[in-house]
């Protein structure tokens, strides 16, 4: 039988983000345990344990480095989205608290605004502080995104069917989804720390 | 009494399975000497995490080898037991012994 060959999808996020510490050889042991034996769901939690671990090690190892990023990661994002929103003719506001009095067209408007602050916000933290912060920094956008949509209940919208999708999809997936793609696609300063 | 930092029961097992493996330990083999022993599935990066810790303390080190096709290039990270883990094991063997010694709870039950 001939050896199962690594999925590209896989193989590109353990060269992306866990190519830090002991990355390379984490990558390399899933990738011969995959070959041998093993399944594609084994795979995958594979992959995105060892993302966590060396993301976790570097967080660990450069908490300095981790608040700068963070820091500076939210100050670029309000800055961004916010001059985007005076640009667009849109109103400004803070992130993701504000939009259920807003006109649909806004809406998008804002949400697309901040999703390309966020590719351009990933690029930049990426060629700052490395792929490991720049997913430090992801995971404190879905915190407060999860917060803020706790905090703010779906019945004091005034679409709540228009409103809840888009908030959802922009805010958990689309933003974290632009903060990482623009960290893969922009240059990376630190491949090894 | 002196303090000393206990080996958690993953890196007992990660020292036991090293143990067994020799010089050719590395984290496939140990993950799976792991998995057949506990019957549980483990994580490559738990095993990667453990022994760094296990590093930190001066009970493993490392090197590491060549990169070859079949990891898609990637090396491979050896680990080898050092004196002090051999003897970390033996003081926490000893000790899990004395506690396990004599318990009514675990009598005439075999795993």
């Amino acid at each position: 039988m001939r050896p199962k060959s690594m999925p590209r999808p896989a193989a590109w996020i353990l060269d992306r983000f866990a190519n830090a510490a002991d990355g390379e050889a984490i990558a390399g042991d899933i990738y011969e345990a995959y070959r041998a034996e093993r399944s594609l769901i084994w795979l995958w939690r594979q992959v995105l344990a060892a993302v966590v671990a060396v993301t976790w090690s570097q967080v660990r190892d450069g908490k300095g480095s981790a608040s700068y990023a963070i820091v500076v990661g939210w100050l670029l994002m309000t800055e961004f989205a916010g001059l985007g929103t005076v640009l667009a003719g849109t109103r400004p506001g803070p992130w993701f608290v504000a939009f259920w009095s807003w006109h649909s067209l806004d809406l998008y408007l804002y949400c697309a605004i901040v999703c390309l602050s966020a590719l351009a916000t990933g690029a930049i933290v990426s060629l700052l502080h490395g792929r490991s912060m720049l997913l430090a920094f992801a995971a404190t956008v879905v915190v407060v995104d999860l917060w803020a949509i706790a905090r703010y209940p779906w019945g004091n919208m005034s679409h709540p069917a228009f409103l809840l999708p888009t908030i959802a999809a922009v805010g958990l997936i689309g933003v974290p989804c632009s903060l990482v793609l623009g960290g893969t696609l922009g240059p990376q300063r630190m491949k090894r720390v | 009494m002196r303090r000393r930092d206990y080996l958690g029961s993953f890196e007992l097992m990660v020292l036991l399975a090293m143990m067994r493996l020799g010089d050719e330990a590395y984290g496939v083999p140990i993950a799976r000497e792991i998995e057949e022993s506990s019957g549980s599935a483990v994580l490559v990066a738990s095993v990667y995490a453990a022994l760094q810790r296990l590093e930190l303390k001066g009970l493993v080190v490392s090197r590491l080898g060549e990169p070859t096709a079949e990891r898609g290039g990637k090396a491979k990270k050896f680990f080898a037991i050092t004196s002090t883990g051999i003897a970390e094991v033996r003081r926490t063997q000893a000790s899990l012994s004395k506690l396990w010694g004599g318990l009514r709870q675990l009598r005439g039950r075999r795993a």
